[in-house]
């Protein structure tokens, strides 16, 4: 038999946020929930309540100063978790508002008592606790009765076995030692403004007994109430993911797989830098074609095109729609206001397990970039690899795309210096070649592999489809972008033929 | 809870549903009877109502209702003044006035007054919940009573 005492968790109700919180909210717990006007706190209140309350676990919300029940009711019961089913029978509104006009804290306290002991609750919310706070604190014994009310309260819920929740209207960071110390767990919730983007976040300053996911998370508000994109995804359950490198997938061009090295291994990142119109959104179509037709799902995230428009200028939109319907292929456009590195995370895993997915495109993180609020810009690195980690982790092959303007004058691989964080990477670059544009490709990197190191022309052919040739021979100075012939009778016969 | 709330094209037939509650318990008879039976109701749906809208929601909700109600029934003026005093008990003052007036007049306002009262709270927290509370505040009563269709 355990000498510790079981601290059971329940559910929160709000996805994401049991992660974040390390398990979900500890029983007979009391948390604050603080932030400044607007920023969630009764839609979470709700949402928790609704969440636990039922015939064996009842709930109190008690409202005291601030939204008037008639217009909180009004305004929760938009949201999906709202069951008026459950009011009278598991859940009980009860306002407080007279107590806190007539006597302030004492008598707000003993109403409080006094309906804890009737209904008998498993749940009990107060908002806002607050606005009563601050008629008290003007008085001589202001601090000293607020210390006493919430020592009280809090002894008295948890002797009820009452689960907790106490809302409040807080500026960012506003700290109040009397009123934060009693509590087991204090969640903020922010409204972060940066320039014309407003981000929600969520902070769980506290949670005593339970290891929470420290930082800032993102979230949303909709039709279902709040939803949490958790900052750090804990590790997948189970052995870590090796990746082999006997096991190759094949790029869909065959060529491209023998400059690979035989493909690219199982669990790499693979990266494919080139200027615009070089062809990166083919090769990765062709890449999770090849996947989806040999048993191997994919998912392709775009953030340049509409679905329907990257569909549409497929080469193979056939086949790709075929491969759709038949949930061997998932097409992601996330472009929410205000993207969030862990809302596009938690949208490409959640795609993944849905159809068990073993590649993954990103086309492309240029666009992916635009489409991040600008305050996730500026970790725009760290947020990658946290990104990429998490779905390699799964064990999923990605192939980013990622716009590099052609430099003649400089070598670079990737905009941020994101080069790094990848395994593998091939470039496309453009070339003067007899007075014509011709594409080139190399394959530079490809972690703990050898790989061709040549520059071989390709092309689009009339399938739209990357044809990849032979190396460009009797040329020097291909980096250059407009290389110069040296005499070698192979050159010109081994080009292949222009159609685009 | 299923059935009669799933149908929600139709809205609620407010005048039918106001005059089953006061006749819940007492027979048409008197307008001393029909104070009695409106203030019965009042008190039924605070008891139900309050918690979920307030006290203060409760009766701003009322005071609004006698408001609409005086423009058809210009007798209940004196309690739409008597609900400008928030010291008032409004129960007290809907049975004065309503013993006032003659039997007809009596039921005919108390009956708009409720249709009011719901059509207005209605509008403000939803019909799905409002006829969700007056079916636990009147069992007996049943509102799943219909407007006609045009």
């Amino acid at each position: 038999m355990s000498r510790k005492v079981p601290i059971r968790a329940l559910p929160s109700g709000v996805p994401g946020f049991d992660e974040v919180l390390g398990g979900g909210i500890p029983e007979f717990s009391l948390t604050l929930v603080v932030g400044g006007p607007g920023c969630g706190k009764t839609t979470l209140g709700h949402q928790l309540m609704f969440a636990n309350a039922s015939p064996e676990r009842r709930a109190l919300f008690f409202t005291i100063i601030g939204e008037p029940p008639i217009k909180m009711l009004r305004y929760q019961q938009q949201f999906s978790f709202f069951d008026a089913a459950k009011i009278d029978d598991s859940i009980h509104f009860v306002h407080l508002g007279q107590e806190a006009s007539d006597g302030g804290l004492h008598n707000v306290l003993e109403r409080i008592i006094q309906e804890v002991d009737a209904f008998d609750p498993g749940i009990v919310v107060v908002d806002s606790f607050r606005s009563m706070m601050r008629r008290t604190l003007q008085g001589p014994t202001g601090e000293m009765d607020l210390q006493d009310f919430m020592q009280r309260l809090a002894l008295h819920l948890t002797s009820y076995q009452a689960t907790t929740f106490l809302l409040g209207e807080y500026g960012d960071d506003e700290y109040d030692s009397s009123v934060f110390t009693v509590a087991d767990g204090i969640v903020w919730l922010y409204q972060a403004v940066d320039r014309n983007s407003v981000v929600r976040k969520v902070r769980v300053q506290k949670m005593r007994g339970q290891a929470q996911i420290p930082g800032l998370h993102t979230m949303r508000i909709t039709d279902d109430g709040l939803r949490l994109f958790p900052r750090i995804l804990k590790p997948e359950l189970g052995a870590p993911y090796h990746r082999p490198l006997d096991q190759r997938l094949t790029t869909g061009v065959s060529a491209l797989d023998a400059m690979s090295g035989g493909g690219i291994p199982r669990g790499y990142a693979v990266l494919v830098a080139g200027p615009s119109g070089s062809g990166k959104t083919i090769l990765s179509n062709q890449f999770i074609l090849a996947g989806a037709t040999n048993g191997e799902p994919g998912v392709i995230a775009v953030f340049e095109k509409r679905p329907n428009d990257y569909l549409a200028t497929s080469a193979r939109a056939g086949v790709l729609d075929t491969l759709i319907s038949e949930k061997k292929i998932e097409v992601l456009y996330i472009r929410p206001l205000d993207l969030s590195i862990d809302e596009t995370l938690t949208a490409l895993r959640e795609a993944v397990i849905r159809i068990g997915a073993k590649r993954a495109v990103i086309d492309s993180l240029s666009g992916l970039e635009l489409a991040l609020a600008p305050t996730f810009r500026q970790d725009f690195r760290e947020s990658l690899y946290r990104m990429v980690g998490a779905l390699t982790e799964m064990g999923v092959t990605v192939m980013s795309t990622v716009e590099m303007p052609d430099k003649y004058a400089s070598l670079e691989f990737s905009p941020h210096g994101i080069a790094f964080l990848n395994d593998a990477i091939i470039i496309q670059r453009y070339l003067e070649i007899d007075g014509a544009i011709a594409r080139a490709l190399s394959v530079i990197k490809m972690r703990g592999s050898d790989h061709s190191k040549e520059v071989r022309e390709y092309v689009i052919n009339s399938s739209g489809q990357i044809v990849v040739g032979k190396v460009l021979n009797g040329y020097e100075g291909l980096l250059t972008g407009a290389p110069s012939s040296v005499e070698d009778p192979n050159a010109v016969a081994g080009r292949l033929p222009q159609v685009r | 809870m299923v059935g009669p709330f799933e149908d929600d094209r139709v809205s609620p037939n407010f005048s039918e549903i106001a005059r089953q509650m006061l006749h819940d318990s007492i027979g048409e008879v008197a307008a001393t009877e029909c104070a009695a039976s409106a203030a019965s109701v009042l008190e039924r749906l605070q008891t139900r109502l309050a918690p979920l809208v307030g006290a203060a929601g409760m009766r701003a909700l009322f005071a609004r209702s006698v408001k609409l109600t005086t423009t058809e029934f210009a007798a209940l003026a004196p309690l739409r003044i008597a609900m400008l005093d928030e010291k008032v008990n409004a129960g007290d003052s809907l049975t004065d006035v309503l013993n006032s007036l003659d039997a007809a007049t009596a039921w005919a306002a108390a009956t708009a007054l409720y249709t009011n009262f719901l059509a207005l709270t209605s509008s403000l927290i939803g019909e799905h919940l409002v006829l969700l509370v007056l079916q636990r505040a009147f069992p007996k009563i049943d509102v799943t009573a219909k407007q006609e269709s045009e």
